[in-house]
């Protein structure tokens, strides 16, 4: 989930958090010592059932600011709300397509993954757990904390979004890792922007390209999905199928723009 | 060095067309001052390592690295 989500909708943040914290305490009070799993779910449909909280979360309203789904958000504040009250969730992540992560991590071979920035940081766990090292380039000053909370291996490298990124970059994948990079930034006026630099460094340097993304489905479950590139040596069509991959099936799509 | 000399290296720097100004005048400013973004330094790395078999090592630089550090930060590609 994109860290930056909790300061950037302040506003939203105060109209939820109250909604979602009563549901949360009164289900903790019927049941004080649950399982982890059989509370969230219990959380989750009483989130989902609420007239105020549906209101509140209308896509028109909250996707045109935020782009990310009813779902995405409410998973976000429920996990955010059960940290507050000492909890310690995990996303239950399920593989789209298992038998493709499972062919991608035989081939052993160093390749980049792209995504966006909501849900990028679950990759490090799911490559781990073929037993694939992943780097992860970001610019995010949460990503440390987000990559706890997903279970991500603790020597994950980290590469900070500077001058020397996509040198380093270059270096680890070399070393046969995987990158996993978010392509989306903002240009501080609600615009989600993609850049064309890392599919320009991945022509380059001819590394197998792959996407990434991820959804949260109505049950609070988290689906991701990788894809192999069809295109090399053009930054733009990459950029263009990358995004048609991020809107397919999706509705509404995400206004995400070449820069 | 690999016995390559500095005049070689700048020359290099030159030849690949990364930099706005002479690679010799530009020796002590610093790489985030030079306009450079991380795909120059991937470019400018590539053309080290084809005309030379040296790359740039980034394990001692960082963005307020000059020009001269990176030449000194080249290492052997063969």
């Amino acid at each position: 989930m994109n860290g930056h989500f909790m300061s950037d909708y302040a506003p939203l943040l105060q109209a939820l958090l109250p909604c979602i914290g009563s549901i949360v305490k009164e289900v903790i009070q019927q049941n004080p010592n649950p399982k982890r799993g059989s509370l969230f779910s219990e959380i989750w449909k009483s989130v989902s059932q609420s007239a105020e909280i549906n209101e509140l979360l209308a896509l028109d309203h909250v996707f045109g600011e935020t782009q990310l789904s009813k779902n995405e958000i409410q998973l976000l504040f429920i996990f955010h709300v059960l940290r507050a009250y000492g909890f310690d969730p995990h996303p239950q992540v399920r593989l789209s397509n298992p038998h493709f992560f499972e062919e991608f991590a035989l081939t052993k071979r160093p390749a980049v993954i792209c995504s966006v920035h909501t849900g990028f940081a679950l990759m490090p766990a799911i490559l781990a757990s073929f037993g694939r090292q992943s780097v992860i380039v970001s610019s995010d000053g949460f990503i440390q904390d987000i990559l706890g909370r997903s279970n991500a291996p603790h020597d994950v490298e980290l590469i900070p979004n500077n001058l020397l990124s996509l040198l380093r970059l270059r270096d680890v994948l070399l070393a046969g890792k995987i990158g996993v990079c978010a392509v989306d930034y903002s240009d501080g006026q609600k615009n989600s922007l993609i850049s064309l630099k890392l599919f320009k460094f991945v022509g380059l340097n001819q590394f197998p390209l792959y996407y990434f993304k991820s959804r949260v489905d109505d049950l609070g479950l988290i689906w991701v999905e990788l894809a192999q590139s069809n295109h090399f040596n053009e930054a733009m069509k990459n950029a263009e199928e990358f995004i048609a991959f991020i809107n397919a099936g999706c509705q509404p799509k995400r206004e995400l723009v070449i820069s | 060095m690999n016995q390559i000399s500095e005049e070689t290296l700048l020359k290099v720097i030159d030849d690949s067309k990364t930099l706005c100004i002479s690679a010799a005048l530009a020796k002590d400013k610093r790489l985030s001052d030079l306009g450079l973004d991380s795909l120059d330094l991937i470019s400018l790395s590539m053309a080290f390592e084809d005309a030379c078999q040296m790359s740039i090592s980034t394990q001692k630089l960082t963005p307020q690295s000059t020009l001269e550090d990176l030449i000194k930060n080249l290492v052997s590609t063969s």
